[in-house]
């Protein structure tokens, strides 16, 4: 289950979690916290560019983002952020995005996050802001693995999951977005929503 | 050619890069290697406590990642020009989680992650590049997300097939029916 509210220390924490196992050890998570910033951002608003920069590294601490890229001249919804996720920025870099993927707010957002290359961060904790720079490039590539290990495995039970996990996000979404979340036809939707939920 | 210029290349290809960095030069010497590899073989298995980088010059393969849950899943495959690894491991440390099996006789490189680890500390313009490096590797992982949910299923098996001919031979109906995301008698009807 997903834990409701979000705070800067446990953004602290995952920060340092997102690190190597040998290195979580020599750094103290109490450190990051005035390089921390918060940023609200309202339901269909754009993410605002500073939070798109290089070096940033985002948590969601409350609201929904989704994820959609053109495929085939179609745009289509691969994921979803909740609160506890991590949000890296190679998944939106400007000039390298092939599959023009955008983040859309569902529902209003509160992140938190910092930027470690910036100038400060970097002078401060000259350590933690290169070990954040070697992970981050790579777990932006590992967390889309679990994306396409969820459905791999068995789509139709993972999707009847969701739809139970998920109710408050089932409201937001129209029937046509749901469908291509789940990559089915919406008539095999209304089968899973009456498998699932029973309605 | 000589290990740097292979490795550099694949460095440039992967980049963007208009020309051959001296760093790219540097990087390629933390790998060991050629290593020659028979058809057949196992770059590393499920279990392994030493992780590598791997740099595959000439061969094919797949990969495949033991999750959590004891599911084992064909998790990518093998091919020229690529660098291959453990990424949970090379992540988070560990044994590997994953095998990777070569089907064709192959040449590859490789570099401890812990030599991958240091240069990249070192190094500060080359982790400027890593997130080109990522990017390129991201996108092909988004768009086997995508395939998976919204390609037409036969385009995708014959496109996958052409890329990689007697993939059947190699992976069973199962795993290749979890990589394109379908049930086992979708698979079996695509296959025929």
């Amino acid at each position: 289950m997903r834990r409701a509210l979000i705070e800067s220390d446990d953004f602290c924490k995952g920060i340092i979690n997102l690190l190597h196992p040998e290195d979580k050890s020599r750094f103290d998570h109490q450190y990051l916290k005035p390089f921390i910033i918060s940023t609200s951002v309202k339901c269909k608003d754009k993410m605002p560019e500073a939070l798109l920069k290089r070096g940033v590294v985002c948590m969601l601490g409350s609201g929904v983002i989704g994820v959609k890229h053109v495929f085939e001249e179609v745009k289509c919804l691969t994921h979803f952020y909740q609160p506890g996720d991590f949000l890296f920025n190679t998944e939106v870099h400007k000039t390298l995005n092939i599959q023009e993927s955008e983040r859309i707010i569902y529902d209003e957002v509160k992140l938190f996050w910092i930027n470690y290359l910036d100038p400060a961060f970097k002078r401060n904790l000259p350590e933690v802001s290169i070990e954040l720079e070697i992970q981050s490039s790579l777990l932006s590539t590992y967390q889309y693995q679990g994306y396409i290990n969820k459905f791999g495995i068995d789509r139709q039970r993972y999707c009847e999951q969701w739809l139970r996990d998920n109710p408050k996000l089932i409201g937001m979404l129209s029937r046509k977005e749901l469908a291509n979340y789940f990559g089915v036809s919406t008539s095999s939707l209304q089968v899973l929503i009456k498998d699932s939920l029973g309605k | 050619m000589d290990k740097k210029t292979i490795i550099s290349n694949g460095l440039v290809a992967l980049t963007g890069s208009p020309e051959k960095l001296a760093m790219f030069s540097e990087f390629s010497e933390i790998f060991e290697g050629p290593i020659y590899v028979e058809a057949g073989n196992k770059l590393w298995s499920v279990g392994n406590d030493e992780g590598y980088l791997w740099f595959v010059q000439k061969g094919y393969g797949f990969d495949r990642i033991l999750l959590e849950d004891g599911t084992k899943i064909l998790n990518g495959m093998t091919e020229p020009g690529m660098f291959i690894c453990d990424e949970k491991s090379l992540l988070m440390g560990g044994n590997l989680v994953s095998d990777s099996i070569l089907y064709t006789e192959a040449v590859v490189y490789r570099a401890r992650y812990s030599a991958y680890r240091q240069f990249m500390r070192d190094q500060e313009h080359f982790r400027a590049l890593l997130i080109s490096i990522s990017a390129h590797f991201l996108q092909l992982r988004k768009l086997r997300l995508l395939k998976m949910k919204h390609m037409n299923k036969a385009d995708y098996w014959s496109a996958t097939r052409n890329r990689f001919p007697g993939i059947e031979k190699f992976c069973s109906q199962t795993e290749i029916a979890k990589y394109f995301g379908v049930s086992k008698s979708t698979m079996h009807r695509l296959m025929k």
